[in-house]
């Protein structure tokens, strides 16, 4: 006994070395292999509140272009309301709409804190649990797509971007309606581009045309744009193409997000849980 | 040591503020980042408790953890370089003086022996954080231009804030 704790002491120090090692390649593989936020992340109360204090200064340098993006949203929805249309037929009182039911609620998010030029990117937002936000749930921007949130803490979110090499999301080609994923092809650390893989050779590319978003996801609406085809070639051996698009969202100037709410989800994930697992 | 203690939890406190508010934003040709807030540990007095100074790497290496959206990378990084000090401390500086306190900053050696002495730690740094931030190695080329790139431009900024910050004890 005298005799282990002897050299337990003369190795104390490699020892510790070990424990502290192990301890935070733990939290480094968790933090990678289950692509959720463990407990170290920037959504972290402290963490949150100091970028927070850093962005209120920082995030009047380029106010110009993030309100021009704002305006022009708010025109195109603004165009989309009903008091922009004009009623035609006057015969019908409108009581109650049983053709529409509301699906999807948007949470307008300040972005505290981003990276866009590491392998794997994650943002931090302002809206957390207390505002009605769940993991899994989408992120948009004002032009774009933006991610998927991945940790929630009562006042924060964070984020898992679409710059992250882990990203997979069906996209389609708005004019032809192929189907691909949309991975961030990260070799060169490119914020402004994205691969749509595994799109049928069938399919004809043309440059110039949307990519758009499915209705497969199970968090993202379909329909909202992605980004715009730069090229395509050949993959897998000839057995499909890859097609490189332009995102529509730039990053480095991302400020205001929305935070998708699907109403409908626990029904699409009851089914699925119930009747789909095999 | 104790009387020395504020002037390295300030050293300590400034860098950390460096680093997660401006060079975690700063990129070299797009992917380089430089992680001087290393210099925190290269600059702890040579008779520092060598168990201290492995939990003071382990806290620092969180720290940056938490800034910066790594899990437990910077931590992972920094253990290994805080445990390969005492080497390296003993092969780049002359005998007589193992048994002294010293700070190991640039004025305390000639400039190529701080070159090694910074550089070969800041290397083992930088291979940690760049290999299990790609964690694959399928891109090994691109991760290993990195590696290099980086420890070349954190080793600058290392050498430079030594430079302007640091003043030279006269003997």
């Amino acid at each position: 006994m005298k005799n282990l704790f002897a050299l337990l002491y003369k190795n104390h120090l490699f020892l510790l070395f070990l424990l502290l090692e192990i301890t935070a390649l733990f939290f480094a593989i968790q933090h990678n292999a289950f692509q959720r936020s463990s407990f170290i992340n920037s959504s972290h109360a402290i963490a949150g509140s100091t970028f927070e204090t850093v962005d209120n200064f920082s995030g009047y340098l380029d106010l110009r272009e993030k309100n021009a993006l704002l305006a022009d949203s708010l025109a195109k929805i603004k165009s989309q309301t009903l008091s922009a249309l004009r009623l035609l037929d006057t015969n019908f009182a409108k009581i109650n709409d049983t053709l529409y039911k509301q699906q999807y609620i948007y949470v307008s998010a300040r972005v505290i804190h981003l990276t866009t030029h590491k392998p794997n990117n994650f943002l931090t937002i302002d809206k957390g649990s207390n505002d009605g936000i769940k993991e899994n749930m989408a992120v948009v921007g004002v032009n774009g797509i933006v991610g998927i949130v991945n940790g929630v803490t009562p006042d924060y979110a964070s984020v898992m971007s679409i710059l992250h090499s882990k990203t997979e999301l069906s996209c389609k080609l708005k004019s032809t309606r192929n189907v691909g994923f949309l991975r961030w092809n990260n070799l060169n650390y490119n914020y402004r581009t994205a691969l749509l893989k595994d799109v049928p050779l069938t399919a004809k590319v043309v440059k110039g045309d949307t990519v758009v978003t499915t209705e497969y996801s199970n968090s993202f609406p379909g329909g909202i744009p992605v980004g715009k085809v730069l090229m395509a070639r050949l993959a897998d051996e000839g057995q499909s193409q890859d097609v490189t698009i332009e995102l529509f969202l730039d990053f480095n100037i991302l400020d205001h997000v929305f935070v998708v709410r699907d109403l409908m989800k626990e029904q699409k994930d009851s089914l699925q849980t119930k009747f789909q697992n095999d | 040591m104790i009387e020395k203690l504020p002037r390295y939890v300030l050293i300590f406190v400034l860098l950390m503020v460096a680093q997660v508010l401006v060079f975690n934003h700063v990129y070299v040709s797009g992917f380089l980042n430089a992680y001087p807030y290393v210099l925190f540990l290269l600059i702890l007095p040579s008779d520092t408790n060598r168990a201290l100074l492995l939990l003071v790497a382990f806290v620092g290496g969180i720290t940056v953890d938490i800034f910066s959206d790594s899990g437990g990378v910077h931590a992972a990084a920094c253990v290994p370089l805080a445990y390969m000090r005492h080497f390296m401390l003993s092969t780049t500086t002359s005998l007589e003086s193992k048994n002294d306190s010293f700070e190991p900053n640039l004025y305390y050696f000639d400039f190529r022996r701080y070159l090694t002495y910074a550089g070969v730690l800041i290397f083992v740094h930088h291979s940690i954080v760049c290999f299990m931030e790609v964690f694959e190695f399928s891109h090994i080329f691109s991760t290993l231009l990195k590696i290099v790139g980086s420890t070349i431009f954190t080793l600058t900024f290392v050498v430079l804030i030594q430079y302007i910050f640091f003043k030279k004890k006269e003997k």
